[in-house]
């Protein structure tokens, strides 16, 4: 170590190693017609990360921890298939998901829990919202554009 | 969690599902509180009614109950791309 001269990666390497990522905010689904309860008082609003865009996943994921700080619980259990193991069950919440540079917010109603604090990430952006989205990838230049 | 709702729906969905294929069931503890055309109604009226409390809000399609993330199955948002792919 040291001594050696570190070359700062290129648009294109950065996007290759983090994959494409957007700033998000998750927030709560709003509740018409009720008036917040005691335990809203303490939660925090929202919950603020990055999105990996995962073109690969059916539906979005959000880690699970950020989700319950917000005193979400869970509406539903979901299977997650695999073809390695047994599939896993895991925990569905309803949330909000702002992304940065759109107008506004993706309504998702059944979002997966997950643990992805660890890998730096809040959401995992998956095929349910991207379905409504424009997405180009330019590996070349290392850019993304994600339109609605 | 949600134990008591799974297992209400357990023992009623295929009858709810023959009658209402497709909708979204929403219940509460062993009370059936409606069927619903999408997700978000289905959670949105469980807001609305009971507030941020534990409730059940799904699918009547079995298929729909399965989804297929393969980074959370396996645990890898991340696969190390240096080792898989040459350029």
């Amino acid at each position: 170590m040291g001594g050696g001269r570190s070359e700062p990666l290129s648009p294109s390497d950065v996007l290759a190693e983090a994959g494409p990522c957007v700033p998000a905010v998750v927030s709560l689904l709003r509740r018409a017609g009720r008036e917040a309860s005691p335990n809203d008082a303490h939660a925090p609003a929202t919950a603020s990360g990055f999105a990996l865009i995962d073109t690969g996943a059916s539906s979005t994921s959000v880690d699970e921890k950020a989700v319950q700080e917000l005193g979400q619980p869970s509406v539903d259990v979901a299977r997650i298939a695999s073809a390695l193991e047994p599939s896993a069950v895991r925990s569905v919440y309803p949330i909000s998901i702002s992304l940065e540079g759109l107008p506004f917010p993706f309504i998702v109603p059944r979002a997966i829990g997950a643990e992805l604090r660890s890998q730096g990430l809040l959401v995992l952006l998956g095929r349910d919202v991207l379905q409504y989205c424009t997405l180009f990838y330019n590996g070349l230049t290392g850019q993304i554009t994600l339109a609605i | 969690m949600l134990d008591e709702e799974i297992k209400y729906f357990d023992e009623h969905w295929e009858e709810w599902e023959a009658a209402h294929p497709g909708k979204y069931v929403l219940i509460k503890a062993t009370t059936l509180l409606g069927f619903y055309d999408s997700a978000e109604d289905a959670v949105m009226e469980g807001l609305r009614r009971l507030g941020r409390v534990p409730f059940l809000a799904r699918p009547l399609s079995a298929r729909e109950r399965v989804v297929h993330v393969p980074a959370v199955a396996l645990g890898v948002p991340y696969a190390n791309p240096q080792h898989s792919v040459k350029r």
